[in-house]
């Protein structure tokens, strides 16, 4: 991976997060749904599927240590 | 911490006292990243990262306008002091993201540069070992057994076991989602306790309106493209630019998501709420597509300065 799919990486997560953006903020207007449990469930299920991920294409997993 | 220097922020500021701050992030990691002494200051990179800034300002004009409004009239005391107390967490929010990516970058890359070092010391001891066993044939006395036994078993070694090895960009991206849970929860814990918002964040009533069909399948899409996609994009791409790089794309965001809302009609009427492309997002958007052009090409743009 060069510099420029770097760039081009980097231009498809803003193009991901700004439709997030404008959906989560009409779902926490409309739907009056609580942000931070929102939040927690994301996080909750995105751990797994990245855990997974992980496990999956950079076995093996390095866990953090203080060493 | 990044979400909850945030959320402190917007509360005790407003939205467009936020808004603001999202012009500081890209000259903010550009500087962070220069004075720890792990990026280099450019001055194509600062004039990116500035013309970034000024094009998320010039997009919302409106905060600008307001806060200035409001300190003529005289405003209210406490709610400027509430303001200016916000600002710091706000402030932090931004040295946050750029720490986060600079130690991120360094998860990722100082152990491929580790690796690198262990290949040229490998490199060192194998010549350093054909040098001994040449003196091993002329003078069999002086040879340096530990040192040709450590550099053969370096040299003929398993190279696909790699005690170094990096972090990749998914398991950097997991273990700070485990954080960022543990983070939430904390926080919902609080919220509860605290009863800062009615109905609290794990009640009946409010994991109710997460059951409609359009907060599951926001829940889901989030988590598989916002949170797992969008992240291991930018941990990803941390590994070849530089974090205030990484961060002048969040200036990005603006522009591109003022598209969907202005072609609401059109794309989802029913769900993307009703705006103007006014001319401020048209000239805010060119500018920050300017820098973030600066930034793509700032290699070429440096050796083009030098050569002049």
């Amino acid at each position: 991976m060069g510099t420029w799919q770097a760039h081009v990486a980097l231009l498809t997560a803003a193009l991901i997060y700004s439709l997030y953006n404008v959906l989560t903020a009409q779902i926490f207007q409309h739907g009056r749904a609580s942000p931070v449990a929102f939040a927690a469930i994301r996080e909750a299920l995105a751990i797994h599927i990245l855990y997974i991920w992980a496990a999956v294409a950079e076995a093996p997993l390095r866990v953090p240590q203080s060493r | 911490m990044i979400q909850l220097y945030f959320t402190v922020g917007i509360s005790l500021a407003d939205a467009n006292t936020a808004a603001l701050f999202q012009c500081v992030k890209p000259t903010t990691a550009a500087i962070v990243g220069a004075v720890t002494g792990q990026e280099q200051f450019t001055l194509a990179r600062g004039g990116a990262a500035a013309l970034a800034g000024i094009g998320v300002a010039v997009m919302f004009p409106y905060p600008v306008a307001s806060s200035r409004a409001g300190s003529e009239s005289g405003g209210d005391d406490s709610s400027s002091r509430r303001r200016l107390v916000g600002c710091a967490p706000l402030w932090c929010q931004g040295l946050s993201i750029a720490a986060y990516c600079l130690l991120q970058k360094k998860l990722m890359r100082e152990t491929c540069d580790r690796r690198e070092a262990d290949a040229e010391a490998e490199a060192f001891l194998f010549s350093d070992a054909e040098h001994v066993i040449g003196r091993k044939t002329l003078e069999p006395d002086t040879v340096n057994q530990p040192l040709l036994l450590a550099a053969a078993g370096a040299a003929a070694g398993d190279r696909s076991v790699d005690v170094h090895a990096p972090y990749g960009p998914v398991a950097v991206t997991a273990h700070a989602y485990a954080a960022f849970f543990v983070i939430m929860l904390t926080a919902a814990r609080v919220d509860s306790l605290g009863k800062l918002d009615s109905p609290a964040p794990f009640s009946a009533e409010s994991i109710s309106k997460l059951r409609m069909p359009l907060a599951v399948s926001a829940v889901a899409l989030a988590s598989l493209f916002a949170s797992a996609a969008g992240y291991f994009l930018r941990a990803h791409a941390n590994r070849h630019v530089d974090a205030a790089v990484l961060v002048l794309y969040n200036a990005a965001q603006p522009p591109i998501a003022a598209v969907p809302a202005a072609t609401r009609p059109a794309l989802w009427p029913s769900l993307l709420p009703a705006a103007q492309y006014s001319w401020y997002q048209a000239g805010g958007s060119l500018l920050v597509t300017l820098g973030v052009g600066i930034s793509a090409q700032e290699k070429k743009l440096s050796d083009w300065w030098h050569v002049r």
